[in-house]
């Protein structure tokens, strides 16, 4: 069955259509990244999965249902990009107000365990750091005990720590065979985690496949070395040249006859091959 | 992709809860309702403003006016009024409390919880009736501090009396905060129950204006509820122009409440 399927949603606000036309099916058990720029439509997408916004055409099914039904039974829970927290009460008076609001919530002790929130129980909201306060946001999010977890840019404002702390406990969730979808910035956080990443641009997809399928869209092999000034573009399999600072960086669909030119000239030095990056073609795929 | 079954997580691995959809339903309002009174009369700064500030002013004009020779009389009379007058400051400012979860975006929040709009409503409007009762209360004791004496009944008579008048009043709170942007509402509301206030005469009485405010201030909610207010001391007639009067302004409130509340879905900051 599957967990989301959005058939040609589409949502403008005035002139400015935020997703157009957008077809996408998730499965059930699948966990997704979605990228994006800026204004790529990403928050306005899952919003209508969430039942806040609602498309102009088309239709958005969760486990079969409508979205405000879904969220109602408790199969969707959600972490909302800077999503607010209730100003001037401690987090366990937070936490119990909200405990009480779901169809099926996970004991609440299992919760604060997840979440890591401890040690912060009657700390005030309006004293959190920006990472505990992502934490509770997390910790509402698997409240509902969801089948569904949808989390827009969940590690923004975190440390590297924090960042790595999160994923494990993602990881434990996922294992309990539940659906995630993901919004983020940190390209390698998505090449890790997701099964499967939806890049969107102007609200289309114009990517959607594992991360291995998303980079081959780029091909070829990097080349970095330093000295060697002159013009390599001549030189076996080259397709682009690229100076960063003292580096130059070759991309090239056949790195080895590349590289046995590349040696004649003695002055080449630190030569690094690499597989162009999630980064490299997701800046391909938006640009 | 995966054709798996869901394995036995979320929902399954949850045991079945007692009590029909109905009865977890009326369970999950009172618990949001127990808590967000409990969350609204632990904000000291708040009740101290909206008991202070009528119970002060009631003094003031008690020490002016009660020296006089029916000076027992008049101190029951403006109790009720500045009881009304600070009632409505108290069901007004309630439409504080859901315009700052508004701004903030707690509003989203909380419609990602199995919680419907219909409920958070109906607590807020609760809410702010819990804040109404100690509002009131607070000039009523200064009212029997200052020598009013009136028979208990009497005095509940009035209390519950006015406490439904201002139903109205806290629907229009609720409406402002819905309808206006967070830095507006706040002015508005402010602005608001003063207009109520004076033309509806809970400062000076409406029988000391000339004709046409006088005309004016039987339209308004705020001059039923001290009138509805003050039936128990006075006796006579009961005031049903006045309950036409607030169930007018009630229904037409909550439709532009109810109009308000999908404005505010879409509007909400995300």
């Amino acid at each position: 069955m599957d967990a989301i399927t959005l058939t040609s949603v589409t949502k403008a606000y005035g002139s400015l259509t935020a997703v157009d036309a957008l077809d996408a099916s998730v499965p059930a058990g699948q966990i997704l990244a979605l990228l994006g720029p800026n204004g790529a439509g990403k928050s306005t997408t899952t919003e209508m999965i969430l039942g806040l916004t609602r498309p102009d055409a088309g239709t958005v099914r969760v486990f079969g249902r409508d979205a405000v039904t879904a969220m109602r039974a408790g199969d969707v829970g959600a972490m909302l990009q800077n999503g607010a927290l209730l100003w001037d009460v401690t987090v366990r008076r937070l936490l119990r107000l909200m405990h009480g609001l779901y169809a099926h919530p996970l004991p609440l002790d299992e919760v604060i365990e997840r979440a890591h929130l401890g040690g912060i129980l009657p700390s005030n909201t309006n004293k959190l750091s920006g990472g505990q306060a992502q934490r509770v946001r997390f910790a509402l999010a698997i409240m509902a005990d969801p089948r569904l977890l949808i989390l827009d840019e969940p590690t923004v404002g975190m440390d590297v720590d924090s960042r790595r702390t999160f994923w494990a406990s993602m990881d434990s969730l996922a294992g309990g065979g539940r659906t995630i979808v993901f919004a983020t910035h940190h390209l390698d956080e998505a090449d890790e985690f997701a099964d499967r990443i939806v890049v969107l641009d102007d609200g289309r997809i114009v990517a959607d496949g594992t991360g291995s399928q998303i980079k081959a869209v780029v091909g070829g092999r990097r080349i970095g070395f330093t000295g060697g000034r002159g013009d390599h573009t001549g030189l076996a399999g080259v397709v682009a040249m690229e100076r960063r600072g003292a580096r130059t960086v070759l991309t090239s669909t056949d790195s080895d006859a590349t590289l046995r030119a590349l040696l004649a000239d003695l002055s080449v030095a630190d030569i690094e091959t690499s597989a162009p990056s999630l980064e490299d073609a997701f800046l391909t795929l938006v640009s | 992709m995966t054709t798996l079954a869901h394995p036995p997580s979320a929902t399954d691995r949850t045991p079945a809860r007692p009590g029909s959809p109905s009865i977890r339903q009326e369970r999950r309002l009172l618990h949001y309702l127990g808590q967000s009174i409990t969350i609204q009369l632990r904000d000291w700064a708040f009740l101290g403003f909206v008991i202070v500030m009528p119970t002060s002013v009631y003094l003031f004009f008690v020490t002016i006016y009660g020296g006089q020779s029916s000076g027992q009389e008049v101190a029951a009379f403006m109790m009720v009024m500045m009881g009304a007058y600070g009632g409505l400051g108290a069901a007004m400012n309630a439409g504080s409390q859901i315009q700052s979860e508004r701004s903030s975006g707690w509003f989203r929040q909380l419609m990602l919880t199995s919680l419907t709009p219909t409920q958070f409503v109906l607590a807020k409007i609760v809410t702010a009736v819990a804040v109404v009762v100690p509002a009131i209360s607070a000039v009523f004791i200064a009212g029997a501090a200052c020598g009013v004496r009136l028979d208990a009944g009497v005095w509940a008579a009035s209390l519950a009396l006015m406490v439904g008048a201002l139903l109205p009043m806290v629907v229009l709170g609720l409406v402002i905060g819905l309808w206006f942007k967070p830095q507006t509402a706040t002015a508005v509301t402010t602005f608001a129950m003063l207009a109520l206030a004076m033309l509806g005469g809970l400062w000076f009485p409406l029988d000391l204006m000339p004709a046409a405010m006088q005309t004016i201030g039987r339209l308004l909610p705020s001059y039923w509820v001290s009138q509805i207010g003050s039936w128990p001391l006075t006796g006579g007639a009961f005031p049903w122009t006045g309950v036409a009067v607030l169930v007018g302004w009630l229904v037409a409130l909550a439709a532009l409440g109810a109009l308000g509340y999908g404005h505010s879905v879409r509007t909400s900051r995300r």
